[in-house]
């Protein structure tokens, strides 16, 4: 019985999280527009600041490892793809030098900045490199994978997990 | 996110750090907040079932993104601590996983974004999104987060080693928890 009714309260809670998950989804807890409401309309978002997450496409040539030679600063162009449902291409202006220079194609950058050309464009005030490469990625996955492994072993060494009732039991000798 | 060496060595330090003061908080119950502080991040499932996926196969919309917030520790945590057999456990259970996962949303703050101000739109849900300007004191592939964490971890794992065999004989002599 008891059982019975820890299985349907963790249901519940299951229910729950899945219900938090869509109201956020439908919540808006964002200032600006997103792509979804950025492609119903392009031209009207012009003008307006975005923050946008993106995946670097591709890097103004000119400036490829590190031979910056492009003297005007607006010339520091990487494309992106940003925003899910629908996924938004954009050309980004006037990316920092030190932004161009370190990332590469499959970089993931964030963009603050005002978008123009029928939102195809964003004029960037502020460029934050998250991931650089595919070292950076490597480095971030492959220690979250050791943390978990030492999150999961330090739980394990302290308790056990009883398969038939579902339970955490702790390791008594320890 | 910080990655997860980063979150699991503050929360040791935490953890072992606040049983120093509180009789019962054990290595048992730091291994149990050191689960919690990865819980936010249940929300990187989004890599193995993309929200898209799920929304084009219920016609609702879903964001994983719901449970890396104060919302997600509070409902991850209750799920996390009915696990447990004993009420006792798990009331303790529930304290502890989800003082691990606000640790989580606390080391995460101080992230670097481009528009200057916090991530706490998403961590505050489902509270009113408020955002402070952020130091941007580091961003999610910066190697010294984690040398920090684990300098910090080293030092409390010294200090613990240190006081342990104060107490030892007393902590032999109580009752099993």
């Amino acid at each position: 019985m008891r059982r019975l009714s820890r299985f349907v309260a963790i249901c519940l809670l299951v229910c729950v999280a899945g219900g938090l998950c869509v109201g956020y989804a439908e919540a808006d807890r964002w200032t600006y527009p997103d792509t979804e409401e950025i492609a119903l309309d392009p031209a009207t978002y012009d003008g307006q600041q975005v923050l946008l997450f993106g995946e670097v496409q591709s890097v103004d040539p000119a400036t490829l490892y590190g031979e910056v030679q492009s003297i005007d600063p607006a010339i520091h162009t990487v494309v992106i793809t940003a925003g899910s449902d629908p996924e938004l291409e954009f050309t980004v202006e006037a990316v920092p030098e030190s932004s161009i220079i370190s990332v590469r194609e499959g970089a993931a950058i964030q963009v603050f900045g005002v978008l123009d050309g029928q939102s195809t464009t964003v004029v960037a005030d502020e460029v934050v490199v998250d991931y650089r490469n595919g070292a950076d990625f490597r480095y971030v996955y492959g220690s979250s994978l050791l943390g978990g492994l030492l999150a999961a072993g330090g739980f394990l060494w302290y308790w056990r997990v009883d398969p038939r009732k579902l339970e955490f039991v702790p390791r008594g000798d320890r | 996110m910080a990655e997860w060496v980063s979150h699991v060595f503050f929360a040791y330090a935490l953890f072992t750090a606040a049983g120093w003061s509180v009789d019962w908080l054990d290595a048992k119950w730091v291994a149990v907040g050191i689960v919690g502080s990865i819980l936010p991040d249940f929300d990187r499932l989004d890599l193995l079932i993309s929200d898209d996926l799920i929304t084009a196969a219920t016609g609702v919309p879903f964001e994983w993104a719901g449970l890396n917030s104060i919302g997600g520790a509070v409902v991850l945590s209750a799920i996390g601590a009915l696990l447990f057999e004993r009420h006792r456990h798990q009331r303790r259970g529930f304290l502890l996983l989800l003082s691990g996962g606000l640790s989580h949303l606390v080391v995460d703050l101080p992230q670097r974004y481009a528009d200057g101000l916090m991530l706490t739109n998403k961590y505050l849900f489902p509270l009113p999104a408020w955002r402070p300007p952020t130091p941007g004191w580091y961003v999610s592939a910066d190697r010294w987060v984690a040398v920090v964490a684990i300098a910090v971890a080293l030092v409390v794992f010294l200090v613990d080693r240190y006081r342990t065999p104060a107490v030892e004989g007393a902590a032999a002599h109580r009752p099993s928890q």
